[in-house]
């Protein structure tokens, strides 16, 4: 009888202590559970700093240059160079072109910018068109960059 | 910080030089002028019956020098030695493109080479030894950009691992464009970064190698810019 009393006090007594430590244990998770929500957060905070750059280029052709024909030949002598990884990374689009001046702007991720420049060089033809692209400047805003795409005209 | 400008502003100072543009004499008005436009302050064109050894031309603002070259092909020694003969009082610039051992032996070591040539015709010839021996008489490698985009896969891979041993040997380098064409001409900045980003070498060394290394060349030679 006495054994089976103290056997039923243990038994409680094991039974609160396993009620404590997963209280505790819960506490630990919610704790932890919120370290790891903010880390994500911050995280994704660094994930939006994605900045951007904006070369200006020139061409120089005796032929007239579509933006579409321009756009697709540095794709392809991106990927040529550097891969589809290369490609994706830096992203370049043509985000304002003018046909009368050949002149544009391609916007480009900041770290992959050098990326750009060197394919820019080794175009020679577009679509049978003998071209050469130069790049004349590179800005952090495309107000700036489309400023020095008119300015070098007025120069 | 400010002194890395200031060094930066020394090599671009003196301007960039095309080393080797190899173009119809037809067309050499219209390069001079692109070049001009990219920023170029002296280009060495090879020689097709030009009556000058130097000009000096004004493209606009721009002040432009035109050096008179000649690059050498051989394969054997007496044949190379007998080219070489006299051959400082009509060209300024001489380079050679050794296609054969005794040829690239003998331009790393004679005092009238200013250049070897390193393209898709000469990798078989320039080795360790030929570095060494580069190195050793101070000989200048130049490595045209035409020629390295236009080769085949297997033959970049060479030429890459080839200029990756130079720079390991200390052997001063210097990228031409080699262009046939109009269009074939680099703009300078492109060269730095499309160099940079393949050899994994510091921009500022690839500026030196289209900038100072080569004007040093010019100015051994007599030719003023």
């Amino acid at each position: 009888m006495i054994l089976a009393l103290a056997s039923l006090i243990m038994i409680i007594f094991l039974l609160k202590q396993l009620f404590l430590i997963k209280k505790s244990l819960n506490e630990y998770a919610d704790l932890l559970r919120i370290v790891l929500r903010k880390k994500y957060s911050e995280a994704l905070k660094k994930m939006k700093k994605l900045r951007r750059r904006y070369i200006v280029f020139s061409i120089i052709s005796g032929e007239k240059i579509d933006k579409k024909e321009l756009e697709e030949t540095l794709r392809e002598h991106l990927e040529r160079l550097y891969g589809i990884i290369g490609l994706m990374r830096s992203d370049p689009q043509i985000v304002y072109y003018d046909p009368l001046l050949k002149r544009g702007v391609i916007r480009v991720r900041h770290v992959e910018k050098r990326l750009v420049i060197a394919a820019l060089s080794t175009i020679r033809e577009i679509n049978g068109k003998k071209v050469l692209i130069i790049p004349v400047k590179t800005t952090g805003t495309i107000k700036k960059a489309k400023k020095y795409m008119y300015y070098i005209k007025q120069g | 910080m400010l002194i890395n400008r200031l060094a930066s502003c020394v090599i671009y100072m003196n301007g960039f030089i095309d080393f080797w543009i190899n173009v119809e004499p037809d067309m050499v008005s219209h390069v001079v002028d692109i070049a001009s436009k990219l920023g170029y302050s002296a280009l060495c064109i090879e020689d097709k019956g030009f009556d000058w050894r130097v000009k000096r031309l004004n493209v606009g603002d721009y002040k432009i020098v035109l050096v008179k070259k000649k690059t050498l092909i051989e394969a054997g020694e007496d044949d190379l030695k007998e080219k070489l003969r006299g051959i400082k009082t009509i060209y300024p610039i001489v380079s050679v493109k050794p296609i054969g051992i005794q040829a690239a032996r003998l331009s790393a070591r004679d005092g009238r080479v200013d250049t070897v040539v390193l393209d898709k015709d000469t990798i078989n010839f320039i080795d360790k030894t030929q570095a060494r021996m580069m190195k050793e008489y101070r000989k200048i490698l130049e490595v045209p950009l035409n020629s390295l985009l236009k080769s085949s896969r297997r033959e970049k891979a060479m030429i890459y691992r080839r200029l990756l041993m130079f720079y390991y040997y200390g052997v001063p380098i210097i990228y031409s464009s080699g262009a046939c064409e109009w269009n074939e001409l680099m703009h300078p900045r492109s060269i730095i970064e499309l160099l940079s980003s393949i050899l994994d070498v510091d921009p500022k060394n690839i500026a030196l190698s289209i900038s100072s290394v080569p004007r040093e060349i010019l100015l051994r030679n007599g030719v003023k810019i």
